[in-house]
This record gives C-alpha cells, sequence and structure tokens, in this order.
C-alpha cells in the first residue's frame, strides 16, 4: 500500500484480475444487486456461458419480471483503492520528541492509494429497460420485503392487499412493453430493378409542379385556359409512355374534346391499356378539364376555348337519369363488375348499369339529335348553364335521349314509362318547331329582301299537321301587312284637306285600336302555346283553327272601313 | 479503515499502445482534477474524472485448488470487490518529449 506524498504514488502494475459489471440502476447495496443479477450462481454462468449474457431482473421476486441482457465486452483498465488510515510508526517516534510534533502527527491522517487489480472484461446492458407493467400486490411484496431489511414496520394500510392475495386473486400475465430486447437499425433499401423508374416518376412529378399549371377542375368563368404544352421534350421516344402519349395526343387533333370513357374506348380498341393514373396523366400534357358549366369533365384540347367557338356545341354535354320507376334494374346491377361497352351505349344497345350516365351530344347516334345539333347557332355566346343551345332545345334533346334508351330496356314493365316519355317529348319537340318557324317569321317581316332565303329554311322543316297550318296562318299575316300599308297611303291624301282631316282622324283611332289588337295576339302567340300543348293535346288543331279564323275576321272588318271611305267621297262630291 | 475505488478506464489508450503487465508505474497529481499516469517510464496518460451512468460494480475471481487436480476442473470463485460511481478515464499526453523536457528541467 502506498502513501500519497504531494499526490503521488508509486508501484507495480498487478497481475491479478478483476471484472465489472455496469449495473443500469442504484442498488441500494451490494447483495440485492447480486441478488437482481441471479445471484454468484448466475453471474459465475454468465462468465462460463458461450453467449455470455448476464440476466438482469429489477424485481427478482416477481416470476413475470421480463429480464434485461447484459453483454460481455474486453476491456482494458485497472481498479484504484484510496484508503485512509493511520501510521504508527510515526506516532512511536514523536513520543520521544516534544509534546507538540506528537500532537501534530496525530492529527493528520495518512492516505494510501494502490491500483489493486487489472480489468480485462465489463458486462454493458445496452438493451431496453423494464417497463412491465407492475401488478401491485407483487409491488407490495417487493415493497415488505424492503422494509424487513430496513427494519421497518409495514403501514397498516398495506393489509388489505395482502388480504387480497391470500383471497388468490386472479394473476393475468400482463403484456411486454416491447417485444424487442435489444434495438435494431432497420433500414428500407429500394429495389435496384425500380431505380430508373423512380427517378422518371420524379423528374416528371418536379415538371409538372412547375410548368404544367392548373388543369383539373379548372372554373368555367377563367379568362385564360392552359395553353398548348410540347410534351415531346419530357417523353423519350424509346420509352413506353411515348406510344401512348402519341395515341392520346392524336385523339385530340380527330377532335377537341372527348369525354373520358370514350379515351378509354378508343385506346383499347387500339390494344392499349393503361392505369387510371397513367391515362390522367397522358391526358393532362394533352387536355384540360372544367369544373362546371356545358363541358363539365369533359377534357378538352389545351389551347382550345370552346367557350369562343360556336362550333363546339355539337361536343357539349347530355345527361340521362334513369327514371325512377327504372331504377331497381340499376340497383340490381350495382355489383355488375362487366362493365358495358361505351360505344354501345352511346348507340343505344343498351341500357346503363348507373342511375345516371353523362354523354356527349356529338357521340350519340341518332338522327334527330345529330341533325339538331348541327343547325346553325341562335345563341351568340355559351352561357354557363346551356352553353350554345337554348335551355328549351336541351331538354328536347335530353328527352330524346330518354326515349331511346327506355325502348332498349331489358325487362318487362317499362311501357308505360315509356308512352309518358314518349308523349313528352313529341309535346316538346312540338314546341320547338312553332318556335323555329315564328322567328324566322319574325326576321322576314324586319328583313323582307330576304323573303326567299326564309322560305327555303321553311321548306327544309320536318313538317307536321300542325306546322302546315301554321305557315297558312303566317301568309294570310303577310296580306295583313300589305293591306296596312295600303291604308297608311290613304291617310296621306286625305290629310290635304282641313275639313275631311276632322272626320279622318276618328277613322285613324279605329285603324290604332286595331293594330294594338293583332300586335298583342301576335305577342301573346308563342307564350301561350306551349301551355296549351302541355294541357291538352287534342285540343292544339282547334285552337290553332280558332287563332285563323279571328285574323280572317280582322281582314272583313278592314273590307267595311274602305266601305265607308267611298261613301264619304260621294257626300263630298254632292 | 475506510475505502473508496476508482475505475482506471483505458480503453481509449489500449487501441494505440499495449500495456505490459508487472511494469512499473507512477501515478501523480492524485490531488488534482487530472492525474497523471506513467507507464514503465515511458508512456504517459492524462486523466480525466467521469461519473458512471448507474452503478460499476467491481468482481474478483479466484481460481480454486482442489486436492487432486487431476480429477477435477478448475473452478473459479466470484467475489464481490467494491461498488463504484467514479471512473478515472485516460488518454495519451499531447507531446511525451516535451512534457519530459519540462519536468527535467524542473528537476
Amino acid at each position: 500500500m502506498g502513501i500519497i506524498e504531494e499526490g503521488t504514488i508509486s508501484g507495480t502494475l498487478p497481475s491479478k484480475e478483476a471484472f465489472v459489471v455496469h449495473f443500469p440502476g442504484y442498488p441500494s447495496s451490494i447483495s440485492r444487486a447480486i441478488e437482481t443479477l441471479g445471484g454468484i450462481q448466475g453471474i459465475t454462468q454468465a462468465r462460463e456461458s458461450i453467449s455470455n449474457k448476464l440476466e438482469l431482473r429489477f424485481r427478482p421476486e416477481d416470476p413475470y419480471a421480463h429480464p434485461a441482457l447484459g453483454e460481455q465486452r474486453p476491456c482494458s483498465g485497472f481498479l484504484l483503492r484510496i484508503s485512509k488510515q493511520d501510521i504508527k510508526k510515526p506516532e512511536s517516534q514523536s513520543v520521544l520528541d516534544t509534546s507538540r510534533d506528537v500532537c501534530l502527527e496525530e492529527a493528520s491522517p495518512v492516505l494510501c492509494a494502490d491500483i489493486v487489480a487489472r480489468l480485462s472484461e465489463s458486462f454493458h446492458f445496452d438493451g431496453m429497460a423494464d417497463y412491465q407493467h407492475v401488478i401491485p400486490i407483487h409491488a407490495d411484496i417487493a415493497q415488505q420485503k424492503k422494509r424487513k431489511w430496513m427494519d421497518v414496520d409495514p403501514l397498516t394500510g398495506k393489509s388489505d392487499l395482502m388480504g387480497l392475495a391470500d383471497e388468490d386473486v386472479m394473476m393475468l400475465l400482463p403484456q411486454f412493453f416491447a417485444p424487442k430486447d435489444i434495438p435494431d437499425n432497420v433500414a428500407l433499401k429500394p429495389p435496384a430493378t425500380s431505380g430508373p423508374k423512380k427517378k422518371d416518376d420524379a423528374a416528371t412529378q418536379n415538371f409538372y409542379e412547375i410548368d404544367v399549371g392548373p388543369v383539373f377542375a379548372i372554373d368555367f368563368s377563367v379568362k385564360e385556359i392552359p395553353k398548348k404544352l410540347k410534351w415531346e421534350d419530357f417523353v423519350s421516344r424509346s420509352s413506353n409512355h411515348w406510344q401512348w402519349q402519341v395515341a392520346v395526343s392524336a385523339l385530340f387533333e380527330e377532335r377537341p374534346i372527348w369525354t373520358r370513357d370514350s379515351v378509354v374506348q378508343r385506346l383499347l380498341d387500339k390494344g392499349l391499356k393503361c392505369t387510371h393514373h397513367m391515362l390522367n396523366r397522358f391526358l393532362l400534357r394533352a387536355a384540360y378539364y372544367f369544373s362546371s358549366g356545358p363541358f363539365l369533365r369533359f377534357w378538352i384540347k389545351r389551347g382550345y376555348d370552346p367557350r369562343n367557338d360556336p362550333e363546339s356545341r355539337v361536343y357539349q354535354r347530355m345527361e340521362f337519369r334513369v327514371p325512377p320507376e327504372l331504377r331497381g334494374y340499376c340497383d340490381a346491377n350495382a355489383t355488375n363488375n362487366s362493365k358495358p361497352s361505351w360505344n354501345d351505349i352511346c348507340a343505344f344497345k343498351l341500357f346503363p348499369f348507373k342511375c345516371q350516365t353523362f354523354l356527349q351530344l356529338f357521340e350519340l347516334d341518332d338522327e334527330y339529335i345529330q341533325r339538331e345539333i348541327r343547325k346553325p347557332p341562335k345563341q351568340t355566346t355559351c352561357s354557363h348553364k346551356s352553353g350554345w343551345f337554348s335551355e328549351a332545345m336541351l331538354d328536347t334533346l335530353r328527352l330524346r335521349v330518354a326515349v331511346r334508351f327506355v325502348s332498349v330496356f331489358p325487362e318487362t314493365g317499362f311501357e308505360d314509362v315509356f308512352k309518358s316519355i314518349q308523349e313528352e317529348f313529341e309535346r316538346s319537340e312540338k314546341v320547338q318547331i312553332q318556335k323555329e318557324t315564328l322567328k324566322p317569321s319574325l326576321v322576314k317581316h324586319r328583313e323582307a329582301t330576304k323573303g326567299s332565303e326564309d322560305m327555303e329554311t321553311f321548306k327544309s322543316v320536318n313538317e307536321n299537321v300542325d306546322a302546315n297550318v301554321n305557315e297558312d296562318g303566317e301568309d294570310e299575316n303577310l296580306d295583313d301587312e300589305d293591306e296596312d300599308e295600303e291604308e297608311e297611303e290613304e291617310l296621306d291624301m286625305a290629310a290635304g284637306d282641313n275639313e275631311i282631316s276632322l272626320d279622318s282622324h276618328g277613322y285613324l283611332d279605329t285603324e290604332n285600336s286595331s293594330r294594338t289588337y293583332l300586335q298583342g295576339l301576335f305577342d301573346s302567340f308563342p307564350s301561350s302555346e306551349p301551355n296549351l300543348y302541355g294541357d291538352f293535346a287534342v285540343d292544339d288543331g282547334s285552337d290553332g283553327e280558332f287563332q285563323i279564323y279571328e285574323e280572317e275576321s280582322e281582314g272583313l272588318y278592314s273590307i267595311d272601313d274602305d266601305h265607308n271611305d267611298d261613301d264619304e267621297e260621294e257626300d263630298d262630291d254632292d | 479503515m475506510e475505502e473508496e475505488f476508482v475505475m482506471i478506464d483505458l480503453d481509449e489508450v489500449s487501441r494505440h499502445i499495449e500495456i505490459p503487465s508487472d511494469a512499473p508505474y507512477t501515478l501523480s497529481g492524485l490531488d488534482t482534477l487530472n492525474p497523471v499516469l506513467t507507464i514503465d517510464g515511458k508512456i504517459k496518460l492524462v486523466g480525466e474524472y467521469i461519473e458512471t451512468i448507474g452503478t460499476c460494480l467491481a468482481f474478483s475471481e479466484k481460481e480454486e485448488v482442489s486436492a487432486s487436480e487431476n480429477q477435477m476442473p478448475h473452478k473459479k470463485i466470484i467475489e464481490p470487490v467494491a461498488k463504484l460511481h467514479k471512473i478515472l478515464k485516460f488518454r495519451l499526453a499531447a507531446l511525451d518529449n516535451d512534457d519530459g523536457e519540462t519536468k527535467t528541467n524542473n528537476l
């Protein structure tokens, strides 16, 4: 044992060996620590076993305690012991000296230090600590033992738990906090084969975010539409995407607006099949769509604005809603995975499985519809609600679609529904024809020079009996106009004489009232027609005839006026 | 007699040098925060005190000598030695020659 002189000791490194355990806690005593490590026997086994695992149970009394594992590793170190002790020799020597020296030496104890062992191995606990749920009884038992060891009487409050233990309380095995004892570093390795694809996707994604701009669900009232995109710059010709992208872009050169279902059908016809996500990518490079309006969710070619082109009316959207009486068929086929062909739907060969189907006017295989949508546009702007058509025209087309679909309903019991829709369509068609025949006549009334062209328009109309009657009415109306002109000339001549002018003033009033009546009758004619047709189909003809009769009586009244004029002239001559 | 144990940690040093056994050593500066350990008059190490995480338990191993060695294998007996909370971590001194020269000059 070396005495520390001026903070220095000397000695020889020992050959005696020892090992250390880095205990992850603060045991109350060495014996308690040894108990948690499985006792001397457990430590000895750990030292001798091949695995060198030392088990540590923080609660050795608990049979369910989950052990923490210590790992043995080589280390390099020494164990330094520092102690304090008194030296006898100095005391004996001091007796011979003066008493003062004796007091000083006795009062100062000596510090000794020495390296006593070489450390070659150590145990480290790197695993999970045991955070297992503790059953109160086990904790109480542990507490009891601690108290006994510390010579402290147990609290009286704890007796209840002990009583429970005596009564054989059910012991449920608690769950482990974590299934792993030692933490692992887990790294997910991306598969090597998909490396280049991921890179392409990333590049494409970046491109989309930067340059593509908004293409999904654009507002119908937006001022600028997406511009044309040079997609050839970022799709390599050698990749699979090139073929698809060429096919999709070619469709929009064929016509500027497509439904998604139709695009899918066309690609399938060419043998090209891709996922929903990939198709979206191909489409947005070539097209965009509105979130509302007459082209709702139709893919529109980039750079093309259907709101500025009246020709886009043929590509407008049409919808078919299954009548409530027939929706049982859709409910029955809700789980039907076999999707009907889009071409068959547009050709009215199959009844749709869905209660609501959106179609494009251009694709519908119906002579009436295709003829109607190709007539010259009557509106100068594309409205949000009905596009380039009037709402009445769209309603007529919608009824036509319903008639065609219901006629191919595959089950029985649709006859009544079919009849009602058919009748409604026929009424709507008559109203539409009525409007068409009236408006051209108005134009003719204003522009007499274009009479021949208007006549040609009349001839091209698909006529029925009512239409013929109406045309006759128009002819009579023209005659009335001629008579009105003659009357005006006569009035001018009569104005030359003062005495005669007073008399002619009375006649002028009569003529004004008759003209007002004609104009009122003429204006109210279009608005009253739909109501009449809607209410009584049978009375349509009689109502038309009634109108004609009144016009004839007007003519007769004019003739009477002429006679009166002749009489007055004779009186003046006398 | 009161005893206190300190673990001398040479893990960082053992990578570079080999510590011989039964060599003389001198431990100076025990009354300072950075004691100096000189081994065999050549190796000079500077120490630094560190607290343990938890508790460090030291155990000694002794060979049990049985009556007849031929019949039974040797058994080791483990005895606890100490419970300590201080580690003296040593590392190589910056420049051995300079320190030596300085010390020589002082002497």
